[in-house]
């Protein structure tokens, strides 16, 4: 039993502010005092994560500014076409609706799954896999037109031959990162419905004891997920 | 990213304390009324589809600059603070997870200083020769648009060049020569003489309007080109009309109209009609 740490959540109220900062890192243990193991891992792979994110927009924005070849258009590249009319950014504005759903129903699962509901748990991680596969799928297409067209990572018919490279990195790295998540919240689904978190059954890989702490942990994940596609939206899509 | 300053719907402050303190055998459990969620959701699909206007209704320079940042940051605090239930850790994690980006501001900032040297080398060292073939791709995109705008003068274009924003990438150096040669940039072409309009984005459409071909009857001299893979209607311009009036390209385009959508999108095996010279 994690009874040790798991105490240390109940103990004697403590100070917030700078008070409380100060005292929770210069105290014995544990720094994180509201965060159980997993989350403040989870976190600090996130955070990790977030340099790699930072680097790749990093990149992008270098090569952007110093090429002396105009950059490509998104407003002209990304066009979806229904019944002959075209609509600029529109098939990304609606991966960016798929994933913000995909984010609404997992913070429901979070809240569910506290609640110890089992079953809207699991059919909430279900429709949150389902979001995100979808938004992978809607990623494939992006994909296949523009590859298509002629987008490389070496070059494009439009202009700077460095949109291709930053194109392809940024999108396949974040779409990597979905597919992981959907591969994870179908593993948390299953455990959510055979009760694992319920029986605090351990994991097969890790041998750690379940907990809905879990489907939190995922979640963090899953947030992230959405919060670089915000990022790659911005600055990628619309600047 | 500012949690503090992201609203939150009243009593979500209390309901955190309750469940922190309520709470046995979770202590770290975060319980919040689902309405909350539901709030922060909607907030996001606003957000979202404010930032997706922002590009439908054309905004541009500084504006759109900082409309997108803003809304930006705006969905990734909501993110932040309510779905990722940042807003009611305590600090000691707030911190070591929000501070350690703040780094990347600075890099941001080295980064985009180094990127502007190396923009002003590349045109410094590379920028003569494509610079002169730089106005005259523009006098070519003017002259070609004699029927249309006359009130723009190479002149005024090339100021207007000159002026254009630092995020829009400044026209001239190697465009021409290599980039048609690798990768065949005939919309290069049109993004080039395009970013010297004022807006600095999105202005192929611009030249597009300016660009009107007027129609020639003298169809004695008109050819007939089957398309190859790797070609693009910049390099048939400037096969037939020879080196230098690749932006006439256009004129391949307004006599192909029926069977291209985009100068960009052509297939190979299609017969193009290529229209004579201009006069």
């Amino acid at each position: 039993m994690e009874t040790a740490i798991t105490d240390s959540l109940e103990g004697p109220k403590r100070a917030g502010g700078w008070q409380g900062f100060a005292a929770d890192w210069s105290s014995d243990q544990r720094a994180f005092k509201s965060a159980l193991w997993g989350k403040a891992m989870i976190w600090i792979f996130l955070l990790s994560d977030t340099f790699i994110f930072s680097c790749f927009l990093l990149s992008y924005m270098t090569v952007r500014m110093s090429t002396t070849v105009p950059w490509p258009d998104p407003g002209e590249i990304f066009i979806l076409t229904i019944g002959g009319t075209k609509y600029p950014l529109l098939l990304i504005a609606i991966m960016t609706m798929i994933l913000i759903s995909s984010s609404g129903t997992m913070a429901m699962a979070v809240n569910f799954g506290y609640r110890r509901d089992r079953v809207k748990t699991t059919a909430l991680l279900l429709t949150t896999a389902a979001f995100g596969a979808t938004f992978v799928g809607t990623q494939a297409f992006e994909w296949t037109t523009l590859i298509l067209e002629g987008v490389r990572p070496w070059g494009n018919p439009w202009g700077a031959a460095q949109f291709g490279a930053c194109f392809f990195l940024i999108t396949g790295f974040h779409g990597t990162h979905v597919t992981i998540g959907v591969i994870f919240l179908l593993i948390t689904a299953r455990k959510a419905w055979r009760g694992d978190f319920d029986r605090h059954a351990r994991g097969f890989f890790t041998s750690r004891k379940g907990d809905y702490e879990n489907v939190e942990t995922m979640g963090l994940y899953w947030h992230f997920v959405d919060l670089v596609w915000v990022f790659i939206f911005a600055l990628f899509y619309l600047w | 990213m500012s949690i503090h300053a992201t609203p939150m719907a009243p009593g979500a402050e209390a309901d955190a304390h309750a469940a922190l303190t309520g709470q046995k055998v979770h202590g770290a459990s975060q319980q919040h009324p689902i309405r909350l969620y539901l709030w922060v959701w909607g907030w996001l699909f606003v957000l979202s589809a404010c930032s997706y206007l922002v590009d439908y209704f054309g905004l541009q320079g500084m504006l759109r600059w900082s409309l997108i940042l803003l809304f930006m940051v705006v969905k990734a605090g909501l993110i932040v603070a309510v779905f990722m239930h940042m807003a009611w850790e305590r600090l000691a994690l707030v911190y070591a997870i929000l501070v350690p980006p703040g780094a990347v501001l600075l890099f941001v900032a080295i980064m985009a200083f180094e990127s502007d040297y190396t923009h002003s080398t590349r045109i410094t060292y590379f920028g003569r020769e494509a610079g002169s073939g730089h106005t005259e791709m523009l006098e070519s995109a003017v002259s070609g648009s004699k029927t249309g705008n006359p009130a723009i003068s190479p002149g005024q274009l090339k100021k207007e060049a000159e002026e254009s924003g630092p995020g829009a990438s400044k026209p001239g150096a190697e465009a021409e020569g290599r980039q048609v040669a690798t990768s065949g940039g005939s919309a290069a072409a049109i993004e080039e003489a395009g970013r010297a309009a004022p807006a600095g984005r999105t202005t192929a459409r611009a030249v597009t309007g300016q660009n009107e071909v007027a129609a020639t009857s003298n169809t004695a001299e008109w050819k007939l080109y089957t398309l190859k893979p790797g070609d693009t209607l910049w390099k048939i311009a400037e096969a037939v009309y020879g080196r230098g009036h690749g932006a006439e390209y256009r004129r391949i385009f307004e006599a192909n109209k029926q069977l291209l959508s985009d100068p960009s999108r052509i297939r190979p095996g299609r017969v193009l009609r290529i229209p004579p010279p201009p006069a």
